[in-house]
């Protein structure tokens, strides 16, 4: 913290407060919203579908996103809410999308897995492991030959890094000195297989390295880590080094999906993610810096009014109109062509 | 160098009877480039690359499956045993070729001699493929291995990544070559490959990577040989990158006039064909009249075969095979 | 007789296959001790996998349907569960391109005995509903099997895996863990390429599959109220088509629809209509008529889902409409 001042050390916090907040919102809405994982469907749920929880990974998305300017762009994962707070997107144009309202920052046509909001400069959640990856590569290049003074951060799982769009996205930004900030959010699952066993190698840094990509590790769930070790590597990335890779290590202490009991792993190994929260972790060394325990209670209150006014708004939203269903792809330039 | 590759390269280095098959299938393969290259400006020509063809498809055991690159195809289906008219048919798609006409012996060889070709045009997916094959031995407890070689270009291919750290992770029997001949078609292997080499990146799959001379057939054969044995112990894959240059065009019409003239002629210079043929005659592994001999023998074997293969008839329209596309139950 | 729901049903077909061979083995993600996605390989693991022949990977799909063809090369019979059809457009090269051009460019040397299983289809999961099998309609060589029941599930997987082609196997997740079905104890299978007319009837013939002919089975029964009596053909393979089942009962009832849960534009519903026309168009008595999701991507609201799906309604209406030309 020698180098964050407590204005910036208290909006990281936010950060993850707000994030906590919409999160456990979220996990509530959603229950009986998806018949897998033993679960049963609810007709009366609010939110629908497989929601991918990013609880416990706050630091991650706050720490780099704080070193974020608005004109940098982010691509996510299919565990994107955090990204995509953090990136500064409404919390209740957020909370409407998850409910599939006419409110939702896409209208209701995404969801959690294609929540994206262009005016913030988050480009998407993504359903496929690894997808974000040649999207933000893409992005980039635009950047660059547009001569932008912009980043892109492009957030994926550890379980991408087995998939071909990474070694494809960092090769290529390699070639182009493009960029990009990689940011491997290492959680140490792939929906129910620990990473580490699929994983030939030393991980996401290894592998970056042999492609020509270089980074750093940190300690995911140390916002103020992660925050120093962004602040480094995008500076190399503004300095027109080419991109860099950040294996940021936290741990998914949610299930897969937000009805997911993950009986599948070790209930120790839980336990000690558990004792590991980032978010007290943070608040304890605020504390030591002479923040009021106060000021960081109004802070997670806040968070939470924010929330909960998020899900009365949803809530109450309406449907989208059957005729959405239609807009938005079925102006095909042809008035000859009628699908 | 390490102790185990100066062991193996001293050892390549005294076996005649290696040396001189391999010798024998690089005379080959420049013979081809001579005949196919005349025939058809769409060859892909293996000059200058030679040496890795030899190394990687010479002395494999039968129950062995070799995973080749396109450029080399042919001659790795040579030297697993496939009839050389037949595969100088399948270059003009004539009734005498494996497929019967169906498809392209230059970028396709016979899966009958367990040569994994490429089935259509897109490079990358037989490096997975490659690891189906080792998968298969390693579940039926059979130490066969599997050789696959692929350019530079694939190597930035997601097939590649997801390949290597399959096998890796279920330590398959595969040998992965890269043939980097510095050139994806007109791209130049600097704007392609990200980092240094490609043989960096095996530290990343927790795999031995070896930077080897393309075009030291020796050297390199060793490598591969090294590989093979760790392979075989089923401690799974290894990648290894020839470092060689591609000294034709990427196909035998292609002037590839995107590169400088003096690179071409340094790497010409370092010929991997006149290398093993000046080690084999100095250590008299080779007769000058016996090499002469095999020159002329290859030469003429050669022409003949693709005089006879140019004569095959063409495949009718009966022969389309509407009923071939599926696999008939096996009684 | 047994019952079972589809998933156990499928999963009892790869058992009995995995005993009766063993060059079967199955790989993907989360299939091992997890007992994959929605329980699609629940129990093999415990009975298989000190073998061997469960095994988990990476998220490579690309590479594992590739090792799968690399493998059936060589000799083994592989199945690989890519979890869901919305990730088929990533292993389009390995499955369609090259394995299903391998036997007819190897001049029938070459045999892929690969079996893809991939789940699919708007249903109780909400997510991942993309049914994507249009895409392998145009690379020749590769079967596509769809059950709409328990028992065909089963008999169809069986099928597939004993075939030396390579096969996509759907399974829908609406019918997954749903109706149970009485299966015969006895080992059967359900060929490739043959439908089989789910109820006989002499109005209108409704060509589906998959969700969609329990669909058209309960607009059957809404119908047969007014007097109309459909007949549902469930295709059971798209690949193999059965053109004979299909022309046999519109040549019957001279009226034909039909439904799929797939944009028609490009896709199976065009098939079918375009062999009807072609082949029957002097038995109609009204023109072809059909009902796809439309043509946009699946939608998320469910209000936008409901409106992109067709649903029994629809099939009413549709029938109905067909019977008063």
């Amino acid at each position: 913290m020698v180098t964050l001042s407590l204005d910036e050390g208290l909006r990281l916090y936010r950060t993850m407060a707000r994030i906590r907040a919409f999160e456990n919102a979220a996990e509530e809405a959603s229950r009986g919203g998806v018949s897998a994982f033993g679960a049963a469907l609810s007709a009366s749920v609010r939110v629908r579908g497989p929601l991918h929880l990013s609880t416990g990974q706050e630091a991650v998305a706050a720490g780099v996103c704080a070193q974020l300017t608005t004109a940098d762009l982010i691509t996510s994962t299919h565990r994107g809410h955090g990204h995509t707070i953090a990136k500064g997107a409404s919390v209740e144009r957020m909370m409407g999308e998850l409910f599939g309202k006419v409110s939702g920052c896409n209208g209701g046509k995404g969801g959690s897995m294609h929540i994206a909001d262009f005016s913030v400069g988050m480009l998407g959640a993504n359903g496929v492991v690894a997808a974000g990856i040649p999207i933000a590569v893409g992005a980039a290049h635009a950047l660059k030959l547009r001569q932008r003074n912009a980043l892109v951060a492009c957030f994926f799982g550890d379980g991408a890094i087995n998939r071909g769009p990474f070694l494809e996205g960092l090769n290529w930004a390699a070639v182009h000195a493009l960029p990009v900030l990689f940011v491997c959010e290492d959680n140490r699952w792939s929906a129910t297989t620990a990473t580490g066993a699929m994983t030939a190698g030393d991980g996401a840094l290894a592998r970056a390295a042999g492609i020509g990509v270089p980074g750093e590790r940190v300690d995911g769930n140390d916002v103020f880590a992660v925050h120093a070790a962004a602040a480094e590597l995008v500076a190399q990335v503004r300095a027109g080094q080419g991109p860099r890779l950040l294996h940021a290590i936290t741990y998914r202490v949610k299930g897969h999906v937000s009805v997911d009991p993950a009986t599948y792993r070790d209930g120790e190994e839980v336990d000690r993610a558990l004792q590991d929260d980032p978010i007290p972790a943070a608040a304890a060394r605020l504390r030591a810096a002479g923040v009021a325990a106060e000021a960081l209670a109004q802070i997670a209150l806040e968070a939470e009014r924010e929330v909960a006014a998020a899900l009365a708004a949803a809530s109450a939203a309406a449907w989208p109109d059957r005729a959405a269903s239609y807009s938005d792809i079925q102006d095909t330039g042809s008035d000859r062509w009628l699908v | 160098m390490n102790a185990q590759f100066a062991e193996a390269r001293a050892r390549v280095a005294e076996d005649g009877a290696l040396l001189r098959s391999m010798y024998e299938l690089m005379l080959l393969t420049r013979e081809i480039d001579r005949v196919a290259g005349k025939a058809d400006g769409h060859w892909h020509a293996c000059e200058g690359e030679e040496a890795v063809i030899a190394a990687c498809y010479s002395g494999l055991r039968p129950d062995d499956f070799a995973v080749p690159h396109y450029r080399g195809m042919l001659p790795a289906s040579v030297a697993r045993g496939a009839d050389l008219r037949a595969l100088l048919a399948g270059l003009a798609g004539k009734t005498t070729s494996h497929s019967g006409g169906r498809y392209r012996s230059d970028v396709c060889g016979p899966i009958e001699h367990r040569v994994i070709g490429l089935y259509s045009g897109a490079l990358g997916p037989t490096l997975s493929y490659a690891a189906g094959t080792a998968l298969a031995a390693k579940l039926d407890r059979r130490d066969a291995v599997t050789i696959a070689v692929f350019g530079d270009g694939t190597s930035n291919r997601g097939d590649f990544h997801e390949a290597l750290n399959l096998a890796a992770v279920l330590k398959l029997g595969v040998v992965y070559v890269c043939q980097n001949n510095q050139f994806a078609i007109s791209t130049p292997a600097a704007r392609g490959v990200g980092a240094r080499s490609i043989a960096d990146r095996a530290p990343g799959y927790g795999i031995p990577g070896v930077a080897a001379d393309g075009n030291d057939a020796i050297g390199l054969r060793a490598a591969v040989e090294i590989a093979i044995e760790r392979a075989r112990r089923g401690d799974g894959p290894t990648l290894i990158e020839a470092l060689t240059y591609r000294i034709s065009g990427h196909l035998v019409a292609d002037a590839a006039d995107y590169r400088p003239a003096e690179d071409v002629a340094a790497w010409r210079s370092r010929d991997p064909l006149a290398r093993l043929q000046r080690h084999l005659l100095e250590c008299g592994l080779l007769k000058r009249d016996e090499d002469e001999r095999l020159a002329r023998e290859t030469r003429e074997r050669v022409d003949a075969a693709m005089a006879q293969a140019q004569a095959d008839p063409d495949p009718g329209a009966d022969a389309l095979g509407l009923q071939a596309v599926f696999a008939a139950a096996r009684s | 007789m047994i019952r079972q729901t589809m998933q156990e049903a499928i999963v009892a077909g790869i058992a009995e296959e995995m005993r009766r061979d063993a060059d079967v083995f199955i790989m993907g993600l989360d299939i091992g001790r997890f007992g994959g996605p929605l329980n699609s390989c629940k129990g093999l693991w415990e009975e298989f996998g000190a073998t061997g022949r469960v095994i988990d990977t990476p998220i490579s799909e690309g590479a594992i349907v590739g090792a799968g063809v690399g493998a059936a090369l060589a000799g083994k019979r592989p199945i690989v569960d890519i979890m869901f059809l919305e990730y088929l457009p990533l292993v389009i090269q390995q499955l369609g391109c090259d394995g299903g051009a391998m036997h007819y460019y190897s001049a029938g040397k070459a045999r892929v005995p690969l079996v893809v299983r991939a789940k699919y289809g708007v249903g109780p999961y909400h997510g991942h509903p993309y049914d994507f099998h249009a895409w392998l309609m145009q690379t020749p060589g590769v079967k596509i099997a769809v059950p709409a029941t328990a028992r065909d599930a089963k008999g169809l997987m069986k099928a597939a895996i004993r075939d030396d082609s390579p096969v996509l196997f759907m399974e829908h997740m609406a019918l997954y863990h749903g109706l149970r079905d009485a299966i015969p104890e006895e080992d059967y299978v359900v060929p490739l390429g043959v439908a089989e007319v789910k109820r006989a009837g002499r109005d209108v013939t409704v060509i589906a599959s998959a969700a969609m002919v329990r669909r058209a089975l309960a607009a059957a029964q809404a119908l047969a109220k007014e007097g109309i009596e459909i007949e549902v053909v469930d295709l059971r393979s798209i690949v193999p088509l059965d053109e004979a089942t299909i022309l046999d009962s519109v040549r019957k009832t001279g009226r034909a629809l039909v439904v799929q849960e797939t944009v028609c534009f490009g896709g199976s519903t065009a098939e079918v209509a375009a062999l009807i026309a072609e082949r029957s168009f002097r038995d109609l008595k009204a023109p072809v008529r059909r009902l796809g999701t439309a043509y946009v991507p699946v939608p998320f609201a469910r209000s936008l889902e409901k409106a992109a799906v067709p649903d029994d309604a629809a099939i009413v209406a549709a029938a109905r409409d067909l019977v008063s030309q």
